[in-house]
């Protein structure tokens, strides 16, 4: 019924590997928004053979945690690994013959159910890269006494290699456990949920469209909100 | 191909924050962009180019966007010497924390939320590859576009930066973009009705007006927890509800 080992391993190595060059972007560099959740997770669907898949894993992620700011000192979830791995996941599990004729809906949101505890860990290691990079500015300093000013300043790149790995085993982990989990809470899943279920996911992009509207400090924005809402009622 | 001097600390500011930390935020990536024009003004002595490199390892933090005025502006002055680049780095300090605010208001509060509430209207609406591709280029005209010409203005300019900055109105900018998003979220709420097959045509308006309250419920309890994580287990509980409902009175 489960994802084979073989082809699991093989897919927690490639995704890992592949998906924690997407996470840079997060912080480590460029920020052009491949790692945003309809990015990342379309590029973790694709990796796992199914895009579309993941595109509505990345879709349905991308408003959730949208209110959690990057600012100053805060870290917020990393959705962009939770994207990777739950993109990867539902891929995964579509293109097994047992839960083809199950709807894409029913495996996205399985997928997110079991990626979305590991969001802790995310930034429990967010947290330790960044403690982690504070020992470069030692070594920078050391090396810049010693008069070795070209290799010196390449200690900052090194931060790349702690994001990224730190990224890799998050990514492996969390797909290990999910490829585990998601054929399991499939079969516990009864018949009579099933409609439910391929819904559910809709209490994503609800939630992060009530997270976003709440943290509008103007009452003018909830105004155009509810405005364009009735006007949708009569349309 | 050889890039300029300036072109390539632009590039090298692209990692401004790989190195960030706790002790003192994004310094390495300061030293790191600005170390080509050291480089080339004290490569000469060794001791003396160790030391200038040092002297940027301080404390700092803002926007990594913004950053880009920052250290056009920080070229700028060193380039004019010694004292004048040791000026330009006190006044970065207060540079940094006021283009931090700026950038985190215009990026983070203004043009993320926009482009990804559009791009996500975009894919309930017409699922496809073009949401994500949207997304991409959108914020990516507007975010490089801004931060190229910023890092240019910071360069020719100094200081007058500011002037050129604060003749962007960037918070009215903000405002008009959290109008687009409100729009964009209505939208989506109500696309989401036909994607998720809530209602049949007949009763839509009856389950867009619970997709509504429950929007409000969890809109409220957001607020009430304050701008913490999402609950998973409470939006469940509560989508569950609303999808049950819906499926039971309204679906046909």
């Amino acid at each position: 019924m489960g994802v084979d080992f073989f082809s699991s391993f093989w897919l927690i190595v490639k995704l890992s590997l592949a998906g924690a060059f997407c996470a840079l972007d997060r912080t480590a560099a460029f920020q052009v928004m491949l790692s945003r959740p309809l990015v990342a997770g379309t590029f973790g669907g694709l990796l796992a053979g199914n895009w579309e898949i993941g595109l509505l894993v990345g879709a349905a992620l991308e408003l959730y945690f949208l209110s959690e700011l990057p600012v100053g000192t805060n870290i917020p979830t990393d959705d962009t690994l939770l994207a990777l791995a739950a993109g990867g996941t539902a891929a995964a599990l579509r293109g097994l013959p047992a839960y083809a004729k199950l709807d894409a809906k029913t495996l996205a949101l399985v997928a997110l159910l079991t990626v979305l505890p590991w969001a802790r860990l995310t930034r429990i290691l967010d947290n330790w890269v960044r403690v982690r990079n504070a020992r470069l500015i030692d070594e920078m300093e050391t090396r810049l006494l010693a008069g070795e000013n070209s290799s010196a300043i390449n200690f900052h790149l090194h931060g790349m290699l702690h994001f990224y790995g730190a990224a890799a085993v998050a990514l492996g982990v969390m797909l290990s456990s999910s490829l585990l989990l998601a054929p399991l809470l499939l079969f516990l899943l009864p018949d009579w949920a099933r409609p439910l279920s391929d819904r559910l996911l809709l209490v994503f992009p609800v939630a992060g469209i009530a997270g976003l509207l709440s943290s509008m400090n103007q009452k003018r924005q909830l105004a155009v909100f509810a405005g364009v809402a009735t006007v949708l009622i009569f349309f | 191909m050889k890039l300029r001097l300036e072109q390539r600390i632009f590039l090298r500011s692209l990692c401004w924050q790989t190195s960030w930390n706790f002790a003192r935020m994004q310094c390495l990536g300061l030293a790191y962009a600005i170390y080509p024009l050291l480089e080339k003004l004290y490569g000469k002595n060794s001791e003396h180019l160790a030391r200038r490199t040092r002297r940027y390892m301080v404390c700092f933090n803002t926007n990594p966007y913004m950053a880009a005025a920052i250290l056009g502006f920080m070229v700028h002055m060193e380039r004019q010497g010694e004292e004048m680049g040791d000026q330009g780095l006190a006044l970065s300090g207060s540079l940094s924390g006021l283009y931090g605010a700026v950038g985190d208001a215009f990026f983070w509060n203004g043009l993320k939320p926009m482009v990804s509430a559009l791009a996500v209207m975009l894919f309930f609406w017409q699922p496809g590859f073009w949401a994500p591709l949207f997304l991409l280029c959108a914020y990516n005209i507007v975010h490089l576009g801004m931060r190229y010409t910023i890092y240019l203005h910071g360069l020719h300019r100094g200081i007058g930066v500011i002037e050129t900055i604060n003749s962007w109105h960037l918070p009215g900018f903000r405002n008009a973009m959290e109008f687009v998003t409100s729009a964009s979220l209505a939208a989506t709420a109500f696309l989401l009705v036909d994607y998720f097959a809530l209602a049949g045509q007949k009763y839509r308006s009856f389950s867009f007006l619970l997709l509504l309250l429950l929007l409000a419920v969890m809109g409220w309890r957001r607020r009430e927890l304050g701008e913490g994580q999402p609950r998973l287990g409470e939006s469940l509980i509560l989508g569950g509800v609303a999808v049950l409902l819906s499926l039971l009175f309204f679906h046909t």
